[in-house]
């Protein structure tokens, strides 16, 4: 495969984002197997040893019920991811469709779909997700389903411009006349020429769409406590800040930086991958 | 003049599908309620019969196009509905404290611009040098940090361990005494009132959340600054001049800037966006009275009038800001004002 090889030889080229992949695999990692590397246990309240700063038994500390911080960002990992790639994959799907549709028809389609789009991106983004949550329910699936709207505009934008680029191209008019029908041709000879920009487009979504859910706990919208989750942890730690109690709010705010950070990191370089590769 | 005006007017009406996308959309919004609209209303223990009447006066027992028309009704009034929480209606709740958001916001995207245009204006001009890398590095990082988290380091670091900056609960000290309000920009109205020390802790207040917030905008910002002065500088007229022997201060701020200057106002609008979003945190960390700490307090409350009612005003002010954006962008670029 032609993006296989290209992928092997810019991760060969550069290590920075060879570096990132391999974080952001042993996050995964811990994300699936969290529950089986933790010592303690994410839920028990120890009133005795509450806001123990960081020590060798607690090496991020304890919160102000005598939670161990450690435990609960590596159970929070599993929680954050899911919400996450769940957002963005439903995101990638109706933006997929929404987007092939408007770009392979063009006509009223297209200009329907355009409109739904600039409705969307009238809105700042993180307000119109909050006005979702509020509106829905506050719950995880809808933190999922706010995050995955706002993110639609992004996929069907990248998704009509690509097949829109390719519509009239010489293998696409060869799959008509061999009799295929337009959908035919839309799904099997269209869509997949998409598939790379489309990955990189999921891959730098994929941290903003973290920060906009970890945001919304942040606000109280979604997750409730006890549940651990990077945002509701730093909101739970955030007024131990002016009393000096760092540690509540800074390790699962360091966590949620570094995942995002590898991702915007890991798509950038992906995206510059695939370019050379366009270019070539 | 008149090609001025009738770009104006056309940017205008490209803007208007989505203005009315945007109506659409809040109205579902008003309408998505969890539950009866009517059972919430009423309040606690609601009879049949209260309901029932709040069923006639909120339209319910209407078809769906009478309701969205007494929507845009009210809208066109200024009626966004009563809030449940502090009993005044939801507009005069937002317009008093609109001026505390504005105030940060602005002085949030002034920061931001003026660290990142001269850093990407940097990075451009000693590519690959370590000026770049930190360009670079500002430019991925930044977009990193949650907003919240941004702030509730600063506060850390400025309040507890150095003392240097005030307690992060609001905009003036507890027992400070607020000048006469004109502008309803702290700052501002300090100054028309010539009370220098209330000034000072204005301005002590207001800098950190600014700095975090303007942490949202600057990693975008720097970014696009970078790249379109990377390609003006390597265009072929910049070439031209640079033959011409032109001083180089006057090539770089002032033929290649002006010409990269477009892309990044193009970003200024959509950095907007991200400002007026991290806004709604920051206020809370910092106990900022804006109409971002006013939503917060009406969602714990599950004052639902006073959340739809503040994404419809940001919404607008958001849709305000790209046609104020696109007007300049008309007038700054000659191509678009000639219409080519």
């Amino acid at each position: 495969m032609a993006i296989a090889e290209a992928l092997r030889d810019g991760f060969r080229r550069d290590p920075l984002t060879t570096a990132t992949a391999a974080f952001l695999g042993a996050v995964c990692v811990m994300a699936v197997l969290g529950p089986m590397l933790a010592v303690h246990d994410p839920y028990t309240t120890d009133a005795a040893r509450s806001l123990r700063p960081p020590s060798w038994s607690t090496p991020c500390g304890t919160d102000q019920v005598g939670r161990d911080i450690c435990t609960r960002i590596l159970y929070a990992t599993r929680l954050d991811l899911f919400i996450a790639v769940s957002a963005v994959v439903i995101a990638m799907l109706v933006g997929s469709v929404l987007g092939s549709l408007a770009g392979y028809f063009g006509g009223w389609i297209d200009r329907l779909t355009m409109w739904l789009i600039d409705t969307i991106m009238a809105f700042p983004l993180f307000v119109l997700a909050m006005g979702i949550v509020a509106a829905l329910g506050s719950s995880m699936e809808n933190i999922i389903y706010a995050t995955a709207i706002v993110n639609v505009p992004f996929y069907a934008r990248t998704v009509r411009a690509e097949i829109n680029q390719r519509r009239e191209a010489g293998f696409v008019e060869a799959a008509r006349i061999a009799g295929n029908g337009p959908f035919r041709v839309l799904i099997y000879h269209l869509f997949p020429t998409a598939i790379p920009q489309l990955a990189v487009q999921m891959t730098l979504t994929m941290g903003w769409a973290m920060l906009n859910a970890a945001s919304l706990s942040f606000i109280g919208l979604g997750i409730r406590p006890p549940t651990p989750e990077w945002g509701i942890m730093v909101a739970e730690g955030a007024s131990f800040i002016i009393t000096g109690e760092w540690w509540v709010a800074l390790f699962p705010g360091i966590a949620l930086v570094l995942v995002v950070l590898s991702l915007n990191l890991l798509g950038d370089g992906l995206r510059d991958m695939i370019d050379a590769r366009e270019r070539r | 003049m008149a090609p001025v005006f009738s770009t104006i007017v056309t940017r205008l009406a490209l803007r208007l599908p989505a203005l009315i996308g945007v109506v659409l959309v809040s109205f579902a919004l008003t309408r998505l309620l969890p539950g009866d609209p009517a059972v919430y209303f009423a309040g606690a223990a609601p009879t049949p019969e209260a309901i029932a009447d709040l069923r006639r006066v909120l339209l319910l027992d209407q078809p769906l196009y009478v309701q969205f028309l007494s929507y845009v009704r009210d809208l066109v009034h200024g009626n966004l509905g009563r809030s449940l929480a502090t009993g005044q209606p939801v507009v005069q709740d937002l317009s008093s404290r609109l001026p505390a958001t504005l105030e940060l916001t602005l002085a949030a995207m002034t920061l931001a611009l003026l660290i990142a245009v001269p850093l990407g204006i940097a990075g451009a001009r000693h590519k690959g040098r370590p000026v770049d890398h930190v360009c670079r590095l500002v430019s991925t990082g930044a977009l990193a940090l949650p907003a919240f988290f941004t702030g509730l380091l600063l506060v850390f670091l400025f309040y507890y361990l150095l003392g240097l900056a005030p307690a992060p609960l609001g905009r003036l000290a507890p027992m400070a005494f607020p000048p006469p309000e004109r502008t309803g920009f702290m700052i501002v109205d300090a100054a028309l009132a010539r009370d220098w020390s209330v000034l000072a802790d204005a301005v002590a207040h207001l800098v950190l959340p600014a700095v975090a917030l303007a942490m949202a905008a600057i990693g975008p910002l720097t970014r696009v600054t970078r790249g379109a002065m990377l390609g003006v500088l390597s265009s072929d007229f910049i070439r031209a001049a640079r033959g011409y022997d032109l001083p180089r201060w006057k090539l770089v701020y002032v033929y290649a800037l002006r010409n990269a200057m477009l892309p990044v106002l193009t970003t200024i609008g959509f950095v907007f966006s991200f400002l007026i979003s991290a806004n709604v945190v920051i206020e809370k960390v910092f106990s900022w009275p804006g109409i971002g700490s006013y939503a917060l307090e009406a969602l714990v409350a599950s004052d639902y009038a006073a959340v739809q009612g503040f994404v419809l005003a940001v919404a607008t002010l958001y849709v305000l800001i790209n046609i104020a954006i696109d007007i300049l962008y008309g007038i700054v670029d000659v191509r678009v004002r000639l219409g080519g």
